[in-house]
């Protein structure tokens, strides 16, 4: 099974790329251009890595960074 | 506000270099996906072209160039200017309908609303809520807001009324008359120009405008600006 990304960026055309990107390489995305939603997918589903924005309105990605040290979320392989 | 600012501006070098990347590297992609690729590489120049020419508009001597400025997304962008210096627990309401514009110069409108709402932050400290609407007004018709009517608006005008709202503790009555004065400020020394205010407000008579301040009855201040609609409307 290939592993399950979390792409998180407010930026719409950013997300986009990266999405198109990593699916051409062959993972499992899953993308969402906001934070709280993000932490909605952590708790929800499993996923092996997140790649987050820093900036963002509201939930910023240090914030899910800090949830999933906290809590552990992602994956260990 | 210079790392929101940073930030905004290297958004789209990003988004145009990783659009150029995939064309480049995919080039057998969907052709609806190609031409929205594209079309995204052209967008995102412009807006690259728009900070910079913002930036460059606030280093220096600037003539006003008066145009038509869609009020939602000044407002919006402005508030992406600000996005990291907004506290975590202040909230932002925007009621303003996409088709409202003003007539004006775009830099120095957003000067204003940087002004007012860096000033709102500010005031709320960890918590609170921001609020700005704009409504279509007619000068002489709902004047409440603008008890003094002593800037240039002429009656009968077509004008934009925008509210600046904040559940900070509001202004003391002491000093409400005071606060668009040169070099008056309630903020701790090194921490305000006593500009802020005074700028803004000469900035809304440029534009034949007028601006007022008032405490809300629940609580917080708000600040009024009301603006012309079309060259015509303009003294």
């Amino acid at each position: 099974m290939s592993a399950r990304l979390l792409v998180v960026d407010d930026e719409k055309i950013a997300l986009r790329n990266l999405e198109h990107m990593l699916a051409k390489e062959g993972y499992t995305i899953t993308a969402t251009q906001s934070g709280s939603h993000a932490l909605e997918l952590l708790d929800t589903q499993p996923f092996d890595l997140l790649l987050t924005d820093l900036k963002m309105e509201k939930i910023d990605g240090m914030q899910l960074l800090r949830r999933c040290k906290r809590s552990a979320i992602l994956t260990s392989k | 506000m210079l790392s929101g600012v940073a930030h905004e501006l290297n958004n789209p070098p990003s988004n145009i270099s990783s659009s150029a990347q995939i064309l480049k590297e995919d080039i057998q992609c969907d052709a609806e996906f190609r031409a929205q690729l594209i079309a995204d590489i052209d967008a995102e120049t412009l807006r690259a072209r728009r900070i910079v020419r913002t930036l460059l508009d606030y280093s220096g001597e600037h003539a006003n160039e008066f145009t038509r400025v869609p009020l939602a997304e000044l407002v919006e962008e402005t508030l992406r200017f600000l996005k990291n210096k907004r506290p975590a627990g202040v909230a932002v309401v925007l009621d303003i309908a996409p088709e409202l514009a003003v007539f004006g110069d775009r830099p120095r409108l957003q000067q204003v609303l940087l002004n007012l709402i860096v000033n709102a932050y500010d005031a709320m400290g960890a918590h609170g809520r921001l609020i700005v609407t704009a409504r279509a007004a007619i000068v002489g018709e709902h004047d409440e807001h603008f008890p003094a009517l002593d800037g240039p608006c002429r009656v009968g005008s077509r004008a934009v009324d925008i509210s600046v709202t904040d559940t900070g503790p509001g202004i003391a009555p002491e000093i409400i008359e005071r606060i668009f004065d040169p070099f008056f400020t309630t903020k701790a020394v090194g921490h305000g120009s006593g500009l802020g205010l005074f700028v803004a407000f000469e900035i809304i008579e440029q534009h034949g405008g007028c601006m007022a301040a008032a405490n809300c009855r629940e609580g917080g201040a708000a600040f009024y600006l009301r603006l012309p609609v079309t060259p015509k409307e303009s003294p």
